[in-house]
Protein backbone atom coordinates (compact mmCIF):
# COMPACT_ATOMS: atom_id res chain seq x y z
CA UNK A 1 0.00 0.00 0.00
CA UNK A 2 1.38 3.38 -1.05
CA UNK A 3 -0.50 6.20 0.66
CA UNK A 4 -1.51 9.23 -1.38
CA UNK A 5 -0.75 12.47 0.43
CA UNK A 6 -1.54 16.15 0.26
CA UNK A 7 0.93 18.75 1.55
CA UNK A 8 -0.43 22.05 2.85
CA UNK A 9 2.26 24.66 3.44
CA UNK A 10 2.75 28.21 2.19
CA UNK A 11 6.50 27.72 2.02
CA UNK A 12 7.23 26.09 -1.32
CA UNK A 13 10.74 24.89 -0.31
CA UNK A 14 9.23 23.12 2.70
CA UNK A 15 6.79 21.32 0.41
CA UNK A 16 9.58 20.22 -1.89
CA UNK A 17 11.69 19.04 1.03
CA UNK A 18 8.88 17.01 2.59
CA UNK A 19 7.88 15.57 -0.79
CA UNK A 20 11.41 14.30 -1.22
CA UNK A 21 11.50 12.86 2.30
CA UNK A 22 8.13 11.16 1.95
CA UNK A 23 8.78 9.73 -1.48
CA UNK A 24 12.19 8.41 -0.44
CA UNK A 25 10.39 6.11 2.00
CA UNK A 26 8.55 4.48 -0.94
CA UNK A 27 5.44 4.30 1.23
CA UNK A 28 3.89 7.72 0.55
CA UNK A 29 3.32 9.52 -2.74
CA UNK A 30 2.48 13.24 -2.81
CA UNK A 31 -0.41 13.75 -5.22
CA UNK A 32 -1.65 17.18 -4.25
CA UNK A 33 -0.39 20.42 -2.75
CA UNK A 34 -2.03 23.52 -1.31
CA UNK A 35 -0.79 26.75 0.22
CA UNK A 36 -3.66 27.48 2.58
CA UNK A 37 -6.54 25.76 4.33
CA UNK A 38 -9.21 27.03 1.94
CA UNK A 39 -7.35 25.61 -1.04
CA UNK A 40 -6.69 22.36 0.80
CA UNK A 41 -10.38 21.93 1.57
CA UNK A 42 -11.36 22.71 -2.03
CA UNK A 43 -8.88 20.11 -3.26
CA UNK A 44 -9.94 17.47 -0.73
CA UNK A 45 -13.46 17.83 -2.09
CA UNK A 46 -12.14 17.17 -5.59
CA UNK A 47 -9.40 14.63 -5.08
CA UNK A 48 -9.23 11.73 -2.67
CA UNK A 49 -6.11 11.62 -0.49
CA UNK A 50 -5.29 9.25 2.35
CA UNK A 51 -3.32 11.64 4.48
CA UNK A 52 -2.83 15.42 4.68
CA UNK A 53 0.31 16.99 6.14
CA UNK A 54 -0.72 20.50 7.24
CA UNK A 55 1.64 23.21 8.44
CA UNK A 56 0.23 24.63 11.68
CA UNK A 57 0.98 28.20 10.62
CA UNK A 58 -0.81 28.54 7.29
CA UNK A 59 -3.63 30.95 6.52
CA UNK A 60 -6.75 29.39 8.03
CA UNK A 61 -5.07 28.27 11.25
CA UNK A 62 -6.98 29.32 14.36
CA UNK A 63 -10.30 28.99 12.54
CA UNK A 64 -12.86 26.21 12.55
CA UNK A 65 -12.89 25.97 8.75
CA UNK A 66 -11.66 22.40 8.73
CA UNK A 67 -14.19 20.75 11.07
CA UNK A 68 -16.95 22.75 9.37
CA UNK A 69 -15.84 21.49 5.97
CA UNK A 70 -15.62 17.81 6.96
CA UNK A 71 -19.20 16.90 5.94
CA UNK A 72 -18.50 18.19 2.40
CA UNK A 73 -15.33 16.08 1.97
CA UNK A 74 -16.25 12.68 0.49
CA UNK A 75 -13.20 10.93 1.93
CA UNK A 76 -11.76 12.59 5.03
CA UNK A 77 -8.01 11.93 5.15
CA UNK A 78 -5.86 11.40 8.21
CA UNK A 79 -4.31 14.67 9.40
CA UNK A 80 -0.72 15.22 10.46
CA UNK A 81 0.15 18.72 11.68
CA UNK A 82 3.56 20.12 10.91
CA UNK A 83 5.23 22.60 13.23
CA UNK A 84 8.51 24.45 13.19
CA UNK A 85 8.48 24.95 16.95
CA UNK A 86 8.73 22.57 19.85
CA UNK A 87 5.75 24.10 21.67
CA UNK A 88 2.79 22.78 19.78
CA UNK A 89 -0.16 25.06 19.32
CA UNK A 90 -3.20 23.22 20.66
CA UNK A 91 -5.31 21.99 17.81
CA UNK A 92 -4.68 24.92 15.46
CA UNK A 93 -7.46 23.75 13.16
CA UNK A 94 -10.04 22.80 15.79
CA UNK A 95 -9.54 19.15 15.05
CA UNK A 96 -7.31 16.58 16.67
CA UNK A 97 -4.64 15.27 14.33
CA UNK A 98 -3.33 11.74 14.14
CA UNK A 99 0.07 13.13 15.14
CA UNK A 100 2.42 16.09 15.02
CA UNK A 101 5.68 16.34 13.08
CA UNK A 102 8.33 18.93 13.94
CA UNK A 103 10.18 20.63 11.12
CA UNK A 104 12.82 19.95 9.92
CA UNK A 105 11.50 16.42 9.81
CA UNK A 106 13.70 13.74 11.36
CA UNK A 107 13.66 10.58 9.24
CA UNK A 108 13.19 8.22 12.23
CA UNK A 109 10.28 10.28 13.45
CA UNK A 110 8.79 10.32 9.93
CA UNK A 111 9.09 6.53 9.87
CA UNK A 112 7.16 6.36 13.14
CA UNK A 113 4.41 8.60 11.78
CA UNK A 114 4.07 6.52 8.61
CA UNK A 115 3.74 3.42 10.78
CA UNK A 116 0.95 5.18 12.64
CA UNK A 117 -0.73 6.02 9.33
CA UNK A 118 -0.45 2.37 8.31
CA UNK A 119 -1.85 1.24 11.66
CA UNK A 120 -4.73 3.67 11.48
CA UNK A 121 -5.48 2.59 7.91
CA UNK A 122 -5.56 -1.09 8.90
CA UNK A 123 -7.81 -0.31 11.84
CA UNK A 124 -10.23 1.60 9.62
CA UNK A 125 -10.23 -1.22 7.10
CA UNK A 126 -10.96 -3.82 9.79
CA UNK A 127 -13.81 -1.72 11.13
CA UNK A 128 -15.31 -1.00 7.72
CA UNK B 1 -25.21 43.69 -18.71
CA UNK B 2 -22.89 46.53 -19.67
CA UNK B 3 -19.93 47.45 -17.50
CA UNK B 4 -17.86 50.60 -17.83
CA UNK B 5 -14.33 50.50 -16.41
CA UNK B 6 -12.51 53.73 -15.59
CA UNK B 7 -8.79 54.08 -15.01
CA UNK B 8 -8.32 57.60 -13.74
CA UNK B 9 -4.84 59.09 -13.62
CA UNK B 10 -3.79 62.53 -12.45
CA UNK B 11 -4.21 63.97 -15.96
CA UNK B 12 -5.76 61.18 -17.97
CA UNK B 13 -8.86 59.05 -18.10
CA UNK B 14 -8.78 55.63 -19.74
CA UNK B 15 -12.00 53.71 -20.19
CA UNK B 16 -13.33 50.48 -21.60
CA UNK B 17 -16.92 49.40 -22.03
CA UNK B 18 -17.78 45.71 -21.83
CA UNK B 19 -20.81 43.57 -22.45
CA UNK B 20 -20.88 40.86 -19.80
CA UNK B 21 -22.89 37.66 -19.60
CA UNK B 22 -22.59 35.20 -16.69
CA UNK B 23 -21.95 31.70 -17.86
CA UNK B 24 -22.00 28.61 -15.74
CA UNK B 25 -18.45 27.36 -16.07
CA UNK B 26 -17.61 23.75 -15.40
CA UNK B 27 -14.17 24.50 -14.03
CA UNK B 28 -12.72 22.62 -11.11
CA UNK B 29 -14.17 24.96 -8.53
CA UNK B 30 -17.62 25.45 -9.99
CA UNK B 31 -18.34 29.11 -9.97
CA UNK B 32 -19.94 31.03 -12.82
CA UNK B 33 -17.56 32.99 -15.01
CA UNK B 34 -18.45 36.25 -16.76
CA UNK B 35 -17.93 36.21 -20.51
CA UNK B 36 -16.73 39.67 -21.47
CA UNK B 37 -16.90 41.34 -24.83
CA UNK B 38 -15.22 44.70 -25.29
CA UNK B 39 -17.56 47.21 -26.97
CA UNK B 40 -15.56 50.40 -26.81
CA UNK B 41 -12.31 51.78 -25.47
CA UNK B 42 -10.81 55.22 -25.28
CA UNK B 43 -8.63 57.75 -23.55
CA UNK B 44 -8.72 61.41 -22.63
CA UNK B 45 -5.13 62.54 -22.23
CA UNK B 46 -3.41 65.69 -21.00
CA UNK B 47 -6.48 66.71 -18.99
CA UNK B 48 -6.19 70.24 -17.59
CA UNK B 49 -3.77 71.42 -20.29
CA UNK B 50 -4.08 73.14 -23.66
CA UNK B 51 -3.33 69.88 -25.44
CA UNK B 52 -6.19 67.70 -24.17
CA UNK B 53 -7.13 65.01 -26.71
CA UNK B 54 -9.81 62.37 -26.90
CA UNK B 55 -9.29 59.01 -28.63
CA UNK B 56 -11.96 56.39 -28.91
CA UNK B 57 -12.35 53.13 -30.85
CA UNK B 58 -15.56 51.15 -31.25
CA UNK B 59 -17.84 49.78 -33.98
CA UNK B 60 -18.32 53.29 -35.31
CA UNK B 61 -14.61 53.53 -36.01
CA UNK B 62 -11.92 55.67 -34.47
CA UNK B 63 -12.21 59.22 -33.14
CA UNK B 64 -9.19 61.37 -32.35
CA UNK B 65 -10.02 64.97 -31.55
CA UNK B 66 -8.72 67.93 -29.56
CA UNK B 67 -11.07 68.70 -26.66
CA UNK B 68 -11.28 70.85 -23.54
CA UNK B 69 -11.43 69.30 -20.11
CA UNK B 70 -10.19 71.08 -17.01
CA UNK B 71 -10.68 68.12 -14.66
CA UNK B 72 -11.10 64.36 -14.91
CA UNK B 73 -14.80 64.83 -14.15
CA UNK B 74 -15.08 67.09 -17.21
CA UNK B 75 -13.25 64.40 -19.17
CA UNK B 76 -15.79 61.82 -18.05
CA UNK B 77 -18.73 64.03 -19.08
CA UNK B 78 -17.08 64.38 -22.46
CA UNK B 79 -16.70 60.60 -22.78
CA UNK B 80 -20.35 60.09 -21.87
CA UNK B 81 -21.50 62.60 -24.46
CA UNK B 82 -19.73 60.44 -27.05
CA UNK B 83 -20.53 56.90 -25.92
CA UNK B 84 -24.17 57.44 -24.88
CA UNK B 85 -26.68 58.10 -27.66
CA UNK B 86 -28.72 56.64 -30.49
CA UNK B 87 -25.87 55.12 -32.54
CA UNK B 88 -23.46 54.90 -29.64
CA UNK B 89 -22.56 51.71 -27.72
CA UNK B 90 -24.78 52.82 -24.81
CA UNK B 91 -28.35 53.93 -25.54
CA UNK B 92 -28.72 55.47 -22.09
CA UNK B 93 -26.81 55.67 -18.82
CA UNK B 94 -29.34 53.41 -17.14
CA UNK B 95 -28.13 50.58 -19.37
CA UNK B 96 -24.94 50.45 -17.28
CA UNK B 97 -25.03 47.59 -14.78
CA UNK B 98 -21.84 48.65 -13.05
CA UNK B 99 -18.96 51.11 -13.20
CA UNK B 100 -15.58 49.72 -12.17
CA UNK B 101 -12.90 52.06 -10.88
CA UNK B 102 -9.22 51.27 -10.70
CA UNK B 103 -7.83 52.39 -7.35
CA UNK B 104 -4.06 52.46 -6.91
CA UNK B 105 -3.74 52.20 -3.13
CA UNK B 106 -6.00 50.96 -0.37
CA UNK B 107 -3.29 49.52 1.83
CA UNK B 108 -4.19 46.18 3.37
CA UNK B 109 -7.84 47.11 3.86
CA UNK B 110 -9.28 45.01 1.05
CA UNK B 111 -8.30 41.61 -0.31
CA UNK B 112 -10.61 41.88 -3.31
CA UNK B 113 -12.68 44.37 -5.30
CA UNK B 114 -15.69 45.75 -3.41
CA UNK B 115 -18.74 47.92 -3.89
CA UNK B 116 -17.61 51.52 -3.37
CA UNK B 117 -19.65 52.67 -0.39
CA UNK B 118 -18.87 55.57 1.96
CA UNK B 119 -16.40 53.52 3.99
CA UNK B 120 -14.48 52.55 0.85
CA UNK B 121 -14.26 56.21 -0.17
CA UNK B 122 -12.83 57.06 3.25
CA UNK B 123 -10.16 54.36 2.91
CA UNK B 124 -9.19 55.60 -0.56
CA UNK B 125 -8.80 59.08 0.87
CA UNK B 126 -6.80 57.76 3.83
CA UNK B 127 -4.26 56.14 1.52
CA UNK B 128 -4.19 59.00 -0.99
CA UNK B 129 -0.98 60.51 0.45
CA UNK B 130 0.79 57.25 -0.52
CA UNK B 131 -0.46 57.41 -4.12
CA UNK B 132 -1.27 61.08 -4.61
CA UNK B 133 -1.22 61.03 -8.41
CA UNK B 134 -3.85 58.32 -8.64
CA UNK B 135 -6.01 58.14 -5.51
CA UNK B 136 -7.19 61.76 -5.43
CA UNK B 137 -8.34 61.79 -9.04
CA UNK B 138 -9.91 58.33 -8.75
CA UNK B 139 -11.74 59.56 -5.66
CA UNK B 140 -13.01 62.62 -7.55
CA UNK B 141 -14.20 60.29 -10.32
CA UNK B 142 -15.95 57.94 -7.92
CA UNK B 143 -17.83 60.79 -6.26
CA UNK B 144 -18.71 62.23 -9.67
CA UNK B 145 -20.06 58.86 -10.88
CA UNK B 146 -22.09 58.37 -7.72
CA UNK B 147 -23.74 61.77 -8.30
CA UNK B 148 -24.30 61.12 -12.00
CA UNK B 149 -25.52 57.52 -11.73
CA UNK B 150 -26.82 57.14 -8.16
CA UNK B 151 -28.53 53.83 -8.97
CA UNK B 152 -25.58 52.20 -10.70
CA UNK B 153 -23.29 49.83 -8.83
CA UNK B 154 -19.87 51.43 -8.33
CA UNK B 155 -17.05 48.94 -7.85
CA UNK B 156 -13.59 49.81 -6.53
CA UNK B 157 -10.79 47.51 -7.74
CA UNK B 158 -7.50 47.92 -5.91
CA UNK B 159 -3.96 47.49 -7.18
CA UNK B 160 -2.98 46.33 -3.71
CA UNK B 161 -5.74 43.73 -3.15
CA UNK B 162 -4.22 40.73 -4.93
CA UNK B 163 -1.07 40.89 -2.78
CA UNK B 164 -2.89 40.76 0.55
CA UNK B 165 -2.27 37.00 0.65
CA UNK B 166 1.46 37.54 1.20
CA UNK B 167 2.72 35.89 4.38
CA UNK B 168 4.08 38.17 7.10
CA UNK B 169 7.67 37.07 6.36
CA UNK B 170 7.30 38.85 3.02
CA UNK B 171 5.43 41.99 3.99
CA UNK B 172 7.07 43.04 7.28
CA UNK B 173 10.16 45.19 6.74
CA UNK B 174 13.22 44.51 8.89
CA UNK B 175 12.98 47.83 10.73
CA UNK B 176 11.71 48.32 14.32
CA UNK B 177 8.41 46.45 14.56
CA UNK B 178 6.62 49.52 15.97
CA UNK B 179 6.65 51.12 12.50
CA UNK B 180 4.52 48.27 11.27
CA UNK B 181 2.26 48.31 14.32
CA UNK B 182 1.90 52.06 14.78
CA UNK B 183 2.33 53.51 11.29
CA UNK B 184 1.23 50.57 9.17
CA UNK B 185 4.51 50.55 7.26
CA UNK B 186 4.68 47.24 5.40
CA UNK B 187 4.91 45.89 1.88
CA UNK B 188 1.61 46.22 0.01
CA UNK B 189 2.53 45.45 -3.59
CA UNK B 190 0.91 46.90 -6.72
CA UNK B 191 -0.16 46.03 -10.29
CA UNK B 192 -2.39 43.44 -8.61
CA UNK B 193 -5.09 43.44 -11.27
CA UNK B 194 -2.49 42.82 -13.95
CA UNK B 195 -0.65 40.02 -12.11
CA UNK B 196 -3.96 38.35 -11.29
CA UNK B 197 -5.26 38.64 -14.84
CA UNK B 198 -2.16 37.28 -16.57
CA UNK B 199 -1.69 34.44 -14.06
CA UNK B 200 -5.20 33.19 -14.71
CA UNK B 201 -4.84 33.60 -18.49
CA UNK B 202 -1.51 31.76 -18.39
CA UNK B 203 -3.04 28.80 -16.54
CA UNK B 204 -5.91 28.73 -19.03
CA UNK B 205 -3.44 28.84 -21.94
CA UNK B 206 -1.72 25.77 -20.51
CA UNK B 207 -5.03 24.01 -19.84
CA UNK B 208 -4.38 23.98 -16.09
CA UNK B 209 -5.63 25.63 -12.93
CA UNK B 210 -3.60 28.37 -11.23
CA UNK B 211 -3.95 26.17 -8.13
CA UNK B 212 -1.56 23.64 -9.59
CA UNK B 213 1.14 26.03 -10.76
CA UNK B 214 4.04 27.99 -9.39
CA UNK B 215 4.49 31.17 -11.40
CA UNK B 216 6.56 34.30 -11.71
CA UNK B 217 4.73 37.13 -13.47
CA UNK B 218 6.72 40.08 -14.84
CA UNK B 219 4.75 43.27 -15.46
CA UNK B 220 7.30 45.33 -17.39
CA UNK B 221 6.12 48.76 -18.45
CA UNK B 222 7.03 52.30 -17.47
CA UNK B 223 6.35 51.02 -13.97
CA UNK B 224 7.53 47.46 -13.44
CA UNK B 225 6.98 44.76 -10.88
CA UNK B 226 7.64 41.05 -10.58
CA UNK B 227 5.43 38.74 -8.50
CA UNK B 228 5.85 35.22 -7.15
CA UNK B 229 2.51 33.38 -7.37
CA UNK B 230 2.18 30.03 -5.63
CA UNK B 231 -1.00 28.08 -6.38
CA UNK B 232 -2.77 31.19 -7.64
CA UNK B 233 -2.00 33.43 -4.70
CA UNK B 234 0.53 36.20 -4.44
CA UNK B 235 3.40 35.12 -2.19
CA UNK B 236 5.86 37.93 -2.81
CA UNK B 237 6.18 40.98 -5.03
CA UNK B 238 8.85 43.56 -5.76
CA UNK B 239 6.86 46.75 -5.17
CA UNK B 240 6.52 47.61 -1.51
CA UNK B 241 5.00 50.25 0.71
CA UNK B 242 4.77 52.37 -2.42
CA UNK B 243 5.31 51.63 -6.14
CA UNK B 244 8.84 53.04 -5.82
CA UNK B 245 10.31 49.76 -4.55
CA UNK B 246 11.62 46.84 -6.55
CA UNK B 247 13.11 46.75 -10.02
CA UNK B 248 14.40 49.83 -11.84
CA UNK B 249 11.66 51.66 -13.79
CA UNK B 250 11.26 54.48 -16.32
CA UNK B 251 11.82 57.34 -13.89
CA UNK B 252 11.70 55.47 -10.55
CA UNK B 253 14.83 54.14 -8.90
CA UNK B 254 13.42 50.88 -7.58
CA UNK B 255 15.29 49.44 -4.58
CA UNK B 256 18.45 51.28 -3.58
CA UNK B 257 20.62 51.23 -0.48
CA UNK B 258 18.50 53.26 1.99
CA UNK B 259 21.62 54.98 3.28
CA UNK B 260 22.04 56.67 -0.11
CA UNK B 261 18.85 58.60 0.49
CA UNK B 262 19.90 60.13 3.81
CA UNK B 263 23.41 60.76 2.44
CA UNK B 264 22.10 62.73 -0.56
CA UNK B 265 19.60 64.63 1.56
CA UNK B 266 22.38 65.67 3.90
CA UNK B 267 24.91 66.58 1.20
CA UNK B 268 22.45 68.57 -0.92
CA UNK B 269 20.32 69.83 1.96
CA UNK B 270 17.10 68.44 0.49
CA UNK B 271 13.62 68.23 1.95
CA UNK B 272 11.82 64.84 2.00
CA UNK B 273 9.54 66.06 -0.82
CA UNK B 274 12.54 67.01 -2.98
CA UNK B 275 14.19 63.65 -2.36
CA UNK B 276 10.94 61.90 -3.15
CA UNK B 277 10.83 63.79 -6.46
CA UNK B 278 14.37 62.69 -7.32
CA UNK B 279 13.62 59.02 -6.62
CA UNK B 280 10.22 58.99 -8.34
CA UNK B 281 10.72 61.29 -11.32
CA UNK B 282 14.42 61.77 -11.99
CA UNK B 283 15.82 58.28 -11.41
CA UNK B 284 15.50 54.90 -13.08
CA UNK B 285 16.25 54.62 -16.80
CA UNK B 286 15.97 58.40 -17.15
CA UNK B 287 18.30 59.07 -14.26
CA UNK B 288 21.06 56.74 -15.40
CA UNK B 289 20.83 57.44 -19.14
CA UNK B 290 20.19 61.16 -18.87
CA UNK B 291 18.19 60.70 -22.07
CA UNK B 292 14.79 59.14 -21.48
CA UNK B 293 12.74 56.90 -19.24
CA UNK B 294 11.26 55.19 -22.29
CA UNK B 295 13.03 51.99 -23.31
CA UNK B 296 12.15 52.51 -26.99
CA UNK B 297 13.90 55.88 -27.03
CA UNK B 298 16.84 54.45 -25.12
CA UNK B 299 17.33 51.74 -27.71
CA UNK B 300 17.43 54.40 -30.43
CA UNK B 301 20.32 56.24 -28.80
CA UNK B 302 22.07 52.99 -27.88
CA UNK B 303 22.30 52.28 -31.61
CA UNK B 304 24.35 55.45 -31.93
CA UNK B 305 26.72 54.39 -29.18
CA UNK B 306 25.33 56.18 -26.11
CA UNK B 307 27.08 54.28 -23.33
CA UNK B 308 25.05 55.68 -20.45
CA UNK B 309 21.85 54.62 -22.19
CA UNK B 310 23.28 51.15 -22.67
CA UNK B 311 24.21 51.03 -18.99
CA UNK B 312 20.64 51.99 -18.01
CA UNK B 313 19.28 49.22 -20.24
CA UNK B 314 21.69 46.70 -18.69
CA UNK B 315 20.73 47.72 -15.15
CA UNK B 316 17.05 47.30 -16.07
CA UNK B 317 17.49 43.81 -17.54
CA UNK B 318 19.71 42.67 -14.69
CA UNK B 319 17.27 43.86 -12.05
CA UNK B 320 14.50 41.82 -13.70
CA UNK B 321 16.71 38.72 -13.97
CA UNK B 322 17.75 39.09 -10.34
CA UNK B 323 14.15 39.08 -9.14
CA UNK B 324 13.06 36.19 -11.35
CA UNK B 325 16.00 34.27 -9.95
CA UNK B 326 15.12 35.23 -6.38
CA UNK B 327 11.54 34.05 -6.81
CA UNK B 328 12.69 30.89 -8.58
CA UNK B 329 14.47 29.98 -5.35
CA UNK B 330 11.77 31.35 -3.05
CA UNK B 331 9.17 29.11 -4.73
CA UNK B 332 11.66 26.21 -4.98
CA UNK B 333 11.37 26.19 -8.76
CA UNK B 334 8.63 27.55 -10.99
CA UNK B 335 6.44 26.04 -13.70
CA UNK B 336 5.65 29.20 -15.63
CA UNK B 337 7.15 32.64 -16.20
CA UNK B 338 4.86 35.27 -17.72
CA UNK B 339 5.93 38.51 -19.43
CA UNK B 340 3.39 41.29 -19.80
CA UNK B 341 2.82 45.07 -20.23
CA UNK B 342 4.56 47.41 -22.71
CA UNK B 343 8.09 46.02 -22.57
CA UNK B 344 7.14 42.47 -21.58
CA UNK B 345 4.73 42.12 -24.50
CA UNK B 346 6.51 44.08 -27.22
CA UNK B 347 10.25 43.87 -26.70
CA UNK B 348 11.63 40.51 -27.86
CA UNK B 349 15.21 41.78 -27.45
CA UNK B 350 14.68 42.57 -23.79
CA UNK B 351 13.08 39.14 -23.29
CA UNK B 352 15.97 37.42 -25.02
CA UNK B 353 18.51 39.16 -22.81
CA UNK B 354 16.52 38.52 -19.62
CA UNK B 355 16.31 34.77 -20.28
CA UNK B 356 19.64 34.06 -21.95
CA UNK B 357 21.95 31.46 -20.51
CA UNK B 358 19.33 30.00 -18.18
CA UNK B 359 19.28 26.52 -19.73
CA UNK B 360 20.85 25.00 -16.58
CA UNK B 361 17.67 26.14 -14.76
CA UNK B 362 15.35 24.59 -17.33
CA UNK B 363 14.57 27.85 -19.12
CA UNK B 364 15.13 27.95 -22.88
CA UNK B 365 13.49 30.41 -25.28
CA UNK B 366 12.57 29.52 -28.83
CA UNK B 367 14.09 32.33 -30.93
CA UNK B 368 11.36 32.28 -33.57
CA UNK B 369 8.49 32.19 -31.12
CA UNK B 370 10.08 35.03 -29.18
CA UNK B 371 10.08 37.25 -32.28
CA UNK B 372 6.34 36.82 -32.92
CA UNK B 373 4.42 40.06 -32.31
CA UNK B 374 0.74 40.66 -31.66
CA UNK B 375 -1.91 40.76 -28.97
CA UNK B 376 -2.44 37.00 -28.64
CA UNK B 377 -1.40 34.88 -25.64
CA UNK B 378 1.64 32.89 -26.72
CA UNK B 379 4.43 30.56 -25.63
CA UNK B 380 7.96 31.76 -26.28
CA UNK B 381 9.83 28.91 -24.61
CA UNK B 382 11.11 25.92 -26.59
CA UNK B 383 9.25 22.60 -26.44
CA UNK B 384 12.03 21.05 -24.36
CA UNK B 385 12.11 23.93 -21.86
CA UNK B 386 11.15 22.60 -18.41
CA UNK B 387 9.82 26.03 -17.47
CA UNK B 388 7.10 27.48 -19.71
CA UNK B 389 7.77 31.10 -20.68
CA UNK B 390 4.66 32.89 -21.93
CA UNK B 391 3.74 36.33 -23.22
CA UNK B 392 0.25 37.25 -22.01
CA UNK B 393 -0.93 40.76 -22.96
CA UNK B 394 -2.40 42.30 -19.84
CA UNK B 395 -5.88 43.80 -19.60
CA UNK B 396 -6.43 45.32 -16.17
CA UNK B 397 -9.75 46.80 -17.29
CA UNK B 398 -11.07 43.35 -18.24
CA UNK B 399 -10.05 42.05 -14.81
CA UNK B 400 -11.88 44.94 -13.13
CA UNK B 401 -14.95 44.28 -15.32
CA UNK B 402 -14.81 40.60 -14.29
CA UNK B 403 -14.81 41.53 -10.60
CA UNK B 404 -17.62 44.06 -11.18
CA UNK B 405 -19.67 41.41 -12.99
CA UNK B 406 -19.24 39.02 -10.05
CA UNK B 407 -20.24 41.69 -7.52
CA UNK B 408 -23.23 42.74 -9.66
CA UNK B 409 -24.32 39.08 -9.74
CA UNK B 410 -24.06 38.88 -5.95
CA UNK B 411 -21.11 36.46 -6.01
CA UNK B 412 -18.86 36.59 -2.93
CA UNK B 413 -15.33 37.02 -4.31
CA UNK B 414 -13.60 37.49 -0.98
CA UNK B 415 -11.87 34.09 -1.15
CA UNK B 416 -8.70 34.79 -3.14
CA UNK B 417 -8.21 31.09 -3.80
CA UNK B 418 -11.53 30.77 -5.58
CA UNK B 419 -11.28 33.84 -7.84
Amino acid sequence: MIFEAMLVDDEAPARVELTNQLERTGRVKVVSEAVCLQEAIAKMRETRVDVAFIDHNIVGAGTTLLPEALPSIPHVPMFIYMTAYSDYQDEPFGLEPLDYLAKPVDSNRLDQVIQEIEGCYKLERSQA
Amino acid sequence: MKILVLNTGSSSLKFKLFESAMQEAADAFHHPEPQLKQLCRGLVEAVGTEATRYHRTDERGTADVAVQAATVSDAFDLVLSDIVGADAPLSSLSELGAIGHRIAHAGAEFGCSVEADDHVLEVIEEYAPLAPLHNYSALEMLKHCRRLCPNTLQVAAFDTAFHQTMPARNFVYPIPYRYYEDLGIRRFGFHGMSHKYVSRRAAKFLGKSTRDLKMVTCHLGSGSSVTAIDHGISMDTTMGYTPLDGVIMGTRSGSVDPAIITAIMEKENLTPAEMDGILNRESGLLGVSGVSGDLRELKEVIRFGNEQAELAYDIFLTSIRRMIGAYFFELAGVDVIVCTAGVGENDPYARRLIFRGLEPFGIRLDEERNMVTGKQDRRISADDSAVEVLVIPTDEEAEIARDAAFIAAGVDISDPWAF
